[in-house]
């Protein structure tokens, strides 16, 4: 049997938006990645190019047959996928999505 | 033989006698797993042997397992010329100070020459450097002359936090020279990248070959691997540094 396991991700938040990097060894073309958008959820499930051995604590270091890495985050804002780029360099996929700008309205104060 | 040697809640058990002068290298779990990878490197290719292990009643109660025979997860390994001092497990922020006292009293016991930690300081540019720089840090104007000899760039400024930082300064009481080379790495990420740099330098500052190809070959199943004591690594790390300096 085959699993999937969770890649180790970070997310910074600078005042434009969100930058999250996840970290996927095995990974070497950006289409063994595929990523979804839904609502203020990304999912991103990336295929390794073979199948590999992987044991954690939580396992009692049982070895177990990994071929995937799959990932949900999310985010407390609504993702508008028109506006998320995606790079994948060194293994490593950087997402960059940005926060809305939202109009500012002055208030006068009497 | 085995010889049991109380420190601070630190427990140091022998398996052999340990001769004195040999070069001690710290390579304990922290940013980017840096010293662990770069030790299970060292130890891998040089074929080194347990030659004693810490225990306290303050790690989590963890034993690594390996063909059905418990091994120690945190170790001291030899070879007769060096002496490495790894984890297979994360070391909590509570047991830092007392496990530093522990190591620096038992390595002026154990006469070492001189000691070097291996580490990794983060940077968020990680992603855009091919080759990670190092630069190093020594406990004593001698040993920064040593630094600038050998080719490895002194740290001229900043703020050192963890195991490494606190031996520095534990070894320059005890009158042992100590070094710390330090490369760029990912913060949270484990990072064979900085750890093959980091081994560059080592073998600048030993004057003796390590071969780090093998290192590059094995990146992606070290960086599986080690992901979840990376992630444990940072998290535990960050619970030692004081806010301010986050």
């Amino acid at each position: 049997m085959t699993y999937h396991i969770e890649p180790l991700s970070e997310i910074y938040e600078t005042s434009d938006g969100y930058i999250i990097t996840i970290d996927l060894p095995f990974i070497t073309d950006k289409n063994q990645i595929e990523m979804y958008v839904k609502e203020n959820e990304l999912e991103i499930i990336a295929t390794m190019n073979k199948k590999v051995f992987w044991s954690s604590f939580e396992g009692f270091g049982k070895r177990i047959e990994v071929n995937k890495f799959r990932k949900k985050i999310s985010l407390p804002i609504k993702i508008d996928p028109e506006n998320v780029k995606a790079t994948f360099k060194n293994g490593l996929l950087i997402i960059e999505i940005p926060k809305k700008r939202e109009k500012k309205t002055k208030i006068n104060i009497s | 033989m085995v010889v049991r040697l109380e420190y601070y809640d630190v427990d140091v058990v022998e398996l052999q006698p340990i001769p004195p002068n040999l070069i001690a290298i710290e390579g304990l779990p922290d940013i980017g797993l840096v010293g662990v990878i770069s030790s299970f490197h060292l130890i891998e290719k040089m074929h080194m042997k347990p030659v004693a292990y810490f225990k306290s009643v303050v790690m989590p109660p963890i034993q690594s397992v390996k063909m059905g025979i418990i091994q120690e997860p945190m170790a001291v390994y030899s070879d007769g010329k060096l002496l490495i001092i790894t984890s297979e497990v994360p070391i909590p922020a509570s047991i830092v100070k007392n496990l530093s006292r522990t190591i620096a009293d038992w390595l002026y016991e154990k006469r070492v020459s001189f000691v070097v930690s291996i580490n990794g300081y983060p940077t968020q540019r990680r992603i855009e450097i091919q080759k990670p720089e190092v630069v190093g840090v020594s406990n004593s104007e001698k040993g920064v002359e040593i630094l600038k000899e050998k080719g490895i760039k002194p740290l001229e400024e900043g703020f050192l936090a963890g195991i490494f930082a606190e031996l520095l300064s534990l070894l320059k009481d005890r009158n042992i020279d100590a070094y710390a080379i330090i490369a760029e790495s990912f913060p949270t990420y484990p990072d064979p990248g900085a750890a093959a740099s980091a081994l560059e330098a080592l073998s600048k500052l030993l004057d003796m070959k390590i071969d780090i190809q093998e290192l590059l070959e094995k990146a992606d199943e070290i960086r599986l691997n080690l992901k979840d004591l990376s992630a444990k690594a940072t998290q535990n790390k960050m619970e030692t540094i004081p806010s301010m300096y986050r």
